[in-house]
Formats: C-alpha cells, sequence, structure tokens
C-alpha cells in the first residue's frame, strides 16, 4: 500500500524492473558479510528493507523523499524546517546508524571494526541469478 | 450482533477470534520487531502518507524509541490489555485503546522499516468492536468487510488493467529478485529451489499467476452476498500462504483480519435496529 488506508494495492501486478537486473544490499564487518536471511520474517524484512532504503540515502547524497516533497510543496522556509524536523530523521545522528543495525541483527562488532555497506549488482542470465558487479556505498567503524 | 444467537456463544467464537490476533500481535514481538527492540533506531523515512505525517508529526514514534522504558511498557501493555480484552471481549473501551496503540505501532513499524507493508489488517480488524451499541458495530463491520474485499479485487483489476496478465512470463521475472539477498548469503533451500524452478518455467509461473488472478477476482461475490465469505477466506489464506513459499512475503498481520469472513454473519443489521435508528434521527419510516 502507498497510504495506509489509500487501498491502492498492485500485488505485483506491475513489474517495475523492465531490464534483466536486480540489486541486493549486504553489510560487512572486517571484509565478512553479515547474514540477516535467517531470522524470522518481520525482522528479516526490517533488516532488508532498512538496510536498502540507507543505501539509497547515502547513494542520493543524503536525502530522503521527504526532502525533495517538502522543497516542492512547502514554500515557506520556517513551515518547511518545523515539517522536516518532524517527518525527516535528524541526519546528525545516522551516521551511527550502521553500528545500530549489525546490534540489532544480532552481530557483536568490535569497537574499531569497519563496517561497509555494499549494493551487488545481479543479472539474470538463463534463468539464474549472477553477481555483476559490486561496490562499497558506505564505510565507516564500529563505535 | 446476530439475533437468536447466545451471549455465551458469541463471546466463545470472539475469544477464539482474538486469541488468533493476539497470537499474530506477539509474532511481532518474538520477531524482535516490537518497540522494546527497535530502541535506538533513528533511521526511518516516510512518504506521502498523511496518516504516517500525522503520527510522526506528534513526535510518537521518535519519542517511544528514544525511551526504553516506554516501548517496554507499550509493549506489555498491549499483550496485558489483548488478555483483559480476551476475557471481555465486548468491552469497547479495550478495543479503542488496542485499536489507537496497534495503528501507532504499525505507523511506527513501517517508518522505520522504510517501507508500507500490506499487512494493516491486524489494527483495522479492532474497528467494529470499538463501537458500544450492536447497529454501530454491524455498519462499522460491513465498511471494513467492503474494504477487505475492495483490498484484493483492486489487485485483480490492477492485474488486469496493467496487462499482466497477458505476459506469459511476468511472474518468472518479477520473482527473479526476491531471493537475492538468500542466494547472496548461500542460504539455499526448498524456497529457493523453488524460485529457480519457477525462473525457469514460465508456463507453471503463469498458471500460478492467473490462479492468484482468479483468487483475488472471486472476491467480488462477497459485494453481492455473504454466502461465499467463508470460502472467500480460505482461498484468500491459502494464495497468502503460497505468496509467502514463492514471494517470501508472509501474511502475519493479515491473517485475522481475512478471518473476519468466518464470523460475518455475526455481524447482521437488524430491520428492527434501523427502524429505530430511522425514528431517533426524524426520518419519517413510509
Amino acid at each position: 500500500m502507498d497510504a495506509v488506508f489509500f487501498p491502492y494495492n498492485s500485488m505485483f501486478a506491475i513489474d517495475f524492473n523492465t531490464k534483466n537486473t536486480t540489486s541486493a544490499y549486504s553489510v560487512k564487518v572486517d571484509g565478512v558479510n553479515v547474514p540477516i536471511t535467517h531470522h524470522m520474517y518481520w525482522k528479516k524484512d526490517f533488516l532488508e528493507s532498512s538496510l536498502a532504503s540507507f543505501c539509497n540515502y547515502k547513494k542520493n547524497g543524503n536525502l530522503f523523499y521527504m526532502d525533495n516533497y517538502l522543497k516542492q510543496h512547502v514554500f515557506t522556509p520556517i513551515n518547511r524546517a518545523n515539517f522536516s524536523q518532524r517527518l525527516i530523521a535528524n541526519k546528525t545522528m545516522l551516521d551511527r546508524w550502521p553500528s545500530w543495525y549489525l546490534n540489532f541483527a544480532g552481530c557483536q562488532t568490535p569497537a574499531g571494526a569497519t563496517i561497509e555497506l555494499f549494493q551487488y549488482n545481479l543479472i539474470i542470465e538463463n534463468n539464474k541469478c549472477i553477481i555483476r558487479d559490486s561496490f562499497s556505498i558506505y564505510k565507516t567503524t564500529s563505535l | 450482533m446476530s439475533h437468536g444467537i447466545s451471549n455465551t456463544k458469541r463471546k466463545a467464537v470472539l475469544r477464539i477470534f482474538f486469541c488468533l490476533l493476539l497470537f499474530e500481535v506477539t509474532l511481532f514481538v518474538f520477531s524482535g520487531v516490537s518497540f522494546s527492540f527497535l530502541q535506538g533506531d533513528r533511521f526511518f523515512q516516510l512518504g506521502a502518507d498523511p496518516f504516517s505525517w500525522l503520527v510522526y508529526g506528534l513526535n510518537l514514534p521518535q519519542f517511544i524509541l528514544k525511551h526504553y522504558w516506554i516501548g517496554f511498557t507499550l509493549d506489555i501493555s498491549i499483550i496485558v490489555l489483548f488478555l483483559l480484552f480476551i476475557r471481555n471481549p465486548f468491552s469497547h473501551g479495550l478495543a479503542l485503546v488496542l485499536f489507537i496503540l496497534l495503528f501507532v505501532f504499525y505507523i511506527c513499524l513501517m517508518g522505520y522499516l522504510t517501507h508500507r507493508n500490506y499487512q494493516a489488517g491486524f489494527f483495522m480488524v479492532l474497528i467494529p468492536f470499538i463501537f458500544k451499541k450492536d447497529i454501530n458495530k454491524a455498519f462499522a463491520f460491513e465498511a471494513v468487510r467492503y474494504f477487505l474485499l475492495f483490498f484484493y479485487l483492486s489487485a485483480a483489476l490492477l492485474k488486469f488493467t496493467n496487462g499482466s496478465l497477458l505476459d506469459p512470463a511476468h511472474l518468472s521475472h518479477m520473482i527473479s529478485g526476491q531471493f537475492s539477498a538468500y542466494f547472496l548469503e548461500g542460504n539455499t533451500g526448498f524456497r529457493t529451489h523453488l524460485n529457480s524452478y519457477l525462473m525457469n518455467h514460465e508456463k507453471t509461473g503463469y498458471l500460478l499467476y492467473s490462479g492468484s488472478f482468479l483468487v483475488e477476482l472471486s472476491v467480488i461475490f462477497g459485494f453481492f452476498t455473504k454466502r461465499y465469505d467463508k470460502l472467500i477466506a480460505v482461498l484468500l489464506l491459502v494464495f497468502h500462504l503460497t505468496n509467502w513459499l514463492i514471494m517470501d512475503i508472509a501474511p502475519f498481520g493479515q491473517i485475522t483480519f481475512i478471518s473476519l469472513l468466518f464470523i460475518s454473519h455475526s455481524f447482521k443489521v437488524r430491520q428492527d435496529q434501523v427502524v429505530d435508528r430511522q425514528l431517533k434521527n426524524g426520518l419519517t419510516i413510509l
């Protein structure tokens, strides 16, 4: 659903990916992938979705959807600032988010360990998912 | 509620119903995504959704997730209130409090999960029960039931209008990314094998996709009669379980909502109640 009470529900009626490619994201601690798919459904979904969103946030130059939305729809600077404060996450706190994420995923990271967020681009060839390339999106150290 | 069914029997049915809802809600806790477990998360993302804006505008989720004791208290409170509600399922006050708490939880979870998942039924299911009078309960139930039917019918209509039914490769192509995280981690098993199989066999995928369309379309009968409600409920539950298997999207949070169709005959508006309401509103009965 795009909104809580608006019953728009595509339920996979639309395939937004017109090419034979897909992406996946993962977190590495000191070069080792942190697994998330073994968790129960809601936690696994949370870990997957929030990580993908954080990676997109970093790729978009630390901008959220609401940053652009408020810019286009709220013209008074004071109002925009007020709305931003409530409807957009505090960006000064977000550099620590990967540490929170790893703790939430059940991964104990030693202080000073390197945390890296990776995007994997996969292609669908001969009806199989094959990793085409991967690159680092964001790098930090654990607290 | 329905004339002629004893209060004892109604209570027993509702108790089973809300035990199912409590089970779904505790799954959030056991999965590790309740208020207590999300403590300290600062990253959320909202879309163009005024209901989310309202809740986040009041600073509720941000405040709850900053203070562990509040999140923990809310989690415990929800479970305790549910137990009290199961003991007395006619309590509209408890239903209202639970509705508000679960609605706030849903908005909070979706904001921090950064995706609006479809499983909103676990708070919507309480809407009919927040009303005190039977006639209001019955009307509210009809509205919720129609929303449920429209939700699934819209999925069928969108499949039809977007032309995806004419593309035999649609499902096979669409599921190609669903298990990518599993393949990356090497966490393979029956479902990833099934995913690979469906990617390779477009006809089987198309058969399943057409089947899902027919199940979603079948709810149209519910707009005209309640006779097939139980069958519709069974079909929707089977659809969701298959969806979980194939698409890795579990129905937890939606099961009790669909199960409203099993008890739809308990919410009947009696003709005498309608006449009483019309007389109270000053309408002339012809």
